[in-house]
């Protein structure tokens, strides 16, 4: 009960210093300057992996929903995001189109006739890759650097962008974590853990995770 | 000498009337509503079934007609929105354009706002299915991966407000963009290869066919592309839409008709001076062409309300035609120059003027035959320029040519006397010769070939065809010409029958036959369905137990939650969505060119297709379904065409029956068949050129024929009637063939395709039945000359 409480005030505490970021907005000579720490890194990135932690509250319930899994950023290919907690499940991002695979069956929503699933491929891949341009053709952006290397990315949508109001990234050589707010609420936040460049072209196998299935 | 006199007299007094009511009504009536139409598609016959479903089609096209899109490219995509937004900023400042369209920052928060109330009663397709076949397992399982993946994160309303993203897979659904559009920074950009490009769509507040609209618009856009220039000097702007096509066309026409109507003139005048070498006639024959121009103009003007462009380049030919009657008239002072006086070529020519006015009349008044306004428009023209020629040089030369003529020149002379001397060669030499002609043209008639297709007789130029299919490939295809004309008694009924016909071209959309479609009862769905959804959703998802009770108690919502979300549920249950809401709200201006509103006997609307496979397959989903119709314009037309070019054949037919008929009433029957070579033979000849040179042949073929006829019937009879005197009937007919040659020649060298048709159908066939006649009336080798 006392460790919940004090987490409750961390939590507290710690909310008002996360939103500052907000208060600092950005133009492209700064968030290059502030991002710079990991955008030397994605530059030459061929592929990022990692595992994920995403936290969802949602208003007027009290527990937060909690998925867990692994992800392959794979550049011009897309992002392959298997689920594994609480069940079995896979989405491919790709520029085209997002294909949701459960078990054998395969859904796809071609990007052409969605422009919803267009922002999603575009979103997804300017936070992995930091695209400056595209982040800032969709959003206001807002940065701050902190002492150790570490930085805060915020994004404000230039215009109604489903029910997302606010945007705020954190990391270092890598980016750390993504929270959405939406409007009424619903908060979600998606951690990248353990997170590897790889320079090297991908293998095979992990190419054949993006080829669709018939 | 003082009665002719006083009959000439009389005769002048009554052209001076006709001349003054003719400028009268062109100064008070004409020139101050003169109204040029440029559509070509006015040329086509009305090939709707009914008026109602007429004047549905043309607020359908009228409205397509007058909406453009304008594709800016530039190497990025921030200049390319400056640039976007320079040009739209320009556009919108002339008054033009009704309506230019750049930003859309207000599309989901307004759509949200005209939907939101009536979101219990709208339904996507894919949604409305599952919940139907009862598998709201599904959905609850697709709910749950919403939540735990990033595909559900674009929600528009919070979680618990619509768990299983009904109303936003309704809105997705709408927002739904063809081929490679996409929003990007609140306005339409274009992605895939080749450079950044946005969109601006605008409206233009005219007809675009209107020759002062055109104007108007033509400036609006060249200031737009400055102020483009001066935002992105790298930025290209690439037009769409038919404003271009209409603007490259009137262009094309005027030239046109400078250059037909000033080359016609020139050689009238070169003749002139060459033949009669004197400055009178010449003064003459340019007020018989003055005044052949004004009387059509007016006459079209009054009887159509407009004339149309095409009309004018038609007529800029009859300079060619008109001008015949002034050539007969001062031929005849060849026949005896030191005697000649006006009075006596009006007793000598009058009968041979009034045959030949009313054979070409009667050859124009065939165009009169199809339903083509177009076409008509270009016979009444012709008509009135025709009569008004015949009348001049009939009323008013006589009082006005002068006494005394001069000799034919010697070299024309020589030349037709040269002519006048051709003899037939003996049988041994023309039989075979005969044979083999009658063998070519046969092989060529073999080889004719009819193409009806209304698409071979349209045109544009290359540079707009090219901008069209690259604005085409960039936004990755467009909509189809063709479309359903849906119609109800009411709105209600409309929104139904839509319904109906949706079912049916969703399977055709699942097979793959057919890409996709825009109707409005996807936006705005009957009543009717709005109650089966909402009745649809108290069953299966918001009654107890059922699928949103269900999934909200499994994450863990309060029970209070779940009681709210049915309290907002039932507290909708009265709310429709109305199309009058959706028409009155900025949402619906993408679409709204698909409410065709009333029609006199209810309303109708539009489903615009793309992507069609099969056209069998489309038609074939009317089957069974009350007021709703495939309309294919293009299919139509060139069924028309072909129908009226069969109906034009058989004319063709039965007009040489008649001039056979007559001749034989006049001649001896061997005669008569000598005197019918030159028509059958010179419709044959150029039917064969045709089929010979590969030149398709089509409706407006053969309607030049029926015009051959009426040019050329006289040329036999009027060498046959010169008897002694040959070579002056000789002169007449060649100089009026000549000026008529180089008329349509000029024709056949136009643009348009259609005129193209009648210009070298008419050149081929004169050509031919002038020669014919000369060679048909030729006398026997050994005979008097």
């Amino acid at each position: 009960m006392i460790r919940r409480l004090v987490l409750l005030v961390a939590l507290l505490v710690a909310r008002p210093a996360a939103a500052d970021v907000f208060e600092h907005p950005a133009d492209a000579a700064l968030l290059a300057r502030v991002l710079a720490p990991a955008a030397g890194v994605l530059k030459d990135a061929q592929s990022l992996r990692g595992r994920y932690r995403q936290t969802k509250q949602l208003a007027d319930l009290p527990q937060p929903l909690v998925a867990e899994g692994d992800f392959l950023f794979a550049r011009a290919l897309g992002i392959a995001w298997r689920t594994v907690t609480p069940f079995p499940a896979e989405l491919l991002i790709t520029p085209d189109a997002l294909v949701q695979r459960n078990g054998g069956a395969e859904q796809r929503i071609e990007a052409a006739h969605q422009p919803a699933v267009r922002a999603i491929a575009q979103l997804f891949f300017a936070v992995f890759t930091l695209d400056f341009d595209t982040l800032t053709a969709v959003f206001r952006p807002y940065a701050e650097a902190h002492v150790d290397g570490q930085w805060t990315l915020g994004l404000r949508p230039l215009q109604a962008l489903g029910a997302i109001e606010e945007i705020e990234i954190r990391g270092g050589t890598m980016v750390a974590d993504v929270e959405l707010r939406e409007r009424g609420g619903d908060r979600t936040r998606i951690e990248l853990l353990a997170t590897e460049a790889s320079a090297v072209a991908l293998s095979d196998a992990d190419r054949a995770r993006f080829a669709s299935r018939p | 000498m003082t009665a002719p006199t006083a009959s000439l007299r009389l005769r002048f007094a009554a052209w001076l009337t006709l001349v003054a009511v003719l400028a009268a009504v062109f100064v008070v009536h004409v020139r101050p509503h003169l109204r040029i139409e440029s559509d070509i598609t006015a040329m086509l016959p009305r090939t709707a079934p009914d008026a109602v479903v007429a004047q549905a089609l043309d607020r359908f096209g009228v409205a397509a007609g007058r909406r453009n899109v304008f594709l800016i490219e530039a190497p990025d995509f921030a200049a390319a929105r400056a640039a976007g937004a320079a040009f739209a900023r320009a556009l919108a400042h002339g008054d033009a354009f009704e309506s230019v369209e750049f930003e859309r920052h207000t599309d989901l928060v307004a759509a949200d706002a005209l939907f939101g109330p009536y979101r219990y009663g709208l339904l996507s397709a894919r949604d409305r299915a599952l919940l139907q076949q009862g598998r709201s397992a599904e959905l609850e399982q697709d709910a749950l991966r919403g939540l735990y993946t990033p595909g559900g994160l674009l929600r528009l309303r919070p979680f618990a407000d619509d768990p299983f993203n009904f109303y936003g897979d309704f809105l997705a659904g709408l927002g739904r963009l063809d081929g490679r559009l996409t929003l990007r920074d609140g306005v339409l950009a274009v992605e895939g290869p080749g450079q950044p490009a946005v969109l601006v769509a605008a409206t233009l507040r005219d007809s675009p066919f209107a020759v002062d609209a055109q104007r108007a618009a033509a400036a609006a856009l060249d200031a737009a592309a400055q102020a483009m220039h001066a935002a992105a000097p790298d930025a290209q702007m690439t037009p769409s839409g038919v404003l271009g096509h209409a603007i490259a066309n009137t262009e094309r026409a005027t030239r046109e008709i400078g250059l037909f109507g000033s080359l016609s003139l020139l050689g009238v005048v070169a003749v002139f001076l060459y033949c009669y070498r004197s400055l009178r006639p010449l003064l003459l024959v340019t007020i018989v062409l003055g005044l052949s121009a004004l009387a059509p103009i007016v006459v079209v003007h009054t009887l159509f309300g407009q004339i149309h462009l095409l009309a004018l380049v038609f007529g800029s030919s009859l300079i060619g035609v008109a001008v015949d009657y002034a050539i007969h008239f001062f031929s005849d002072q060849f026949r005896d120059p030191p005697h000649w006086s006006g009075a006596a070529a009006l007793a000598h020519v009058r009968p041979a003027i009034l045959i030949g006015m009313t054979t070409t009349a009667l050859g124009y008044l065939a165009f009169l035959l199809p339903p083509f306004p177009g076409l008509r428009q270009m016979a009444v023209f012709s008509v009135a320029g025709l009569l008004m020629a015949g009348c001049t040089v009939l009323l008013a030369f006589p009082l006005v040519a002068g006494h005394g003529g001069r000799p034919m020149p010697v070299r024309l002379g020589r030349a037709m006397h040269a002519l006048a001397r051709l003899r037939r060669p003996a049988d041994r030499v023309l039989h075979p010769l005969l044979a083999l002609a009658i063998v070519a043209t046969g092989v060529g008639l073999w080889r004719l070939e009819f193409v009806d297709d209304v698409r071979a007789l349209q045109s544009s130029t290359p540079e707009r065809l090219a901008q069209e299919t690259h604005v085409r490939e960039r936004l990755g295809g467009g909509m189809d010409t063709r479309f359903f004309l849906v119609e109800g008694a009411d709105t209600e009924t409309l929104l139904r029958r839509e319904e109906a016909l949706r079912d049916r071209l969703d399977a055709l959309v699942g097979r793959d036959v057919l890409g996709g479609y825009l109707a409005l009862s996807r936006v705005v769905p009957s009543a009717q369905r709005q109650a089966q959804n909402r009745a649809l959703l108290a069953e299966r998802v918001y009654a107890d137990g059922a699928a949103l009770p269900r999934l909200l108690a499994q994450l863990g919502f309060a029970d209070a939650v779940v009681a709210r979300q049915r309290a907002a549920f039932a507290e909708a249950a009265g709310r429709t969505l109305t199309l009058e809401a959706w028409l009155a709200s900025p949402v619906s201006a993408a679409l709204r060119s698909l409410w065709l509103g009333d029609t006199g006997r209810g309303v109708a609307s539009a489903v615009a297709l793309n992507g069609i496979g099969d056209v069998d397959a489309l038609r074939a989903a009317t089957d069974g379904l009350a007021g709703v119709r495939l309309i294919d314009r293009v299919a139509d037309i060139s069924t028309v065409l072909r129908h009226y070019r069969h109906v034009a054949l058989l004319g063709l037919g039965g007009a040489l029956l008649a001039i056979a008929a007559v001749l034989m009433l006049r001649y001896a029957p061997r005669q008569a068949l000598q005197q019918l070579i030159a028509p059958l033979g010179g419709c044959l000849l150029t039917l064969a050129l045709h089929g010979w040179f590969g030149v398709p042949a089509n409706l407006f073929t053969v309607l030049a024929l029926l015009l051959v006829l009426g040019l050329g019937v006289d040329y036999g009879v009027f060498l046959r009637e010169g008897g002694a005197l040959r070579p002056i009937p000789m002169l007449a007919i060649s100089v009026a063939a000549l000026t008529t040659l180089l008329a349509f020649g000029m024709l056949s060298v136009s643009a348009t395709p259609f005129i193209r048709s009648l210009g070298l159908a008419v050149l081929t066939g004169v050509a031919s039945t002038w020669l014919l006649a000369i060679l048909a009336s030729a006398p026997r080798a050994g005979a008097a000359a």
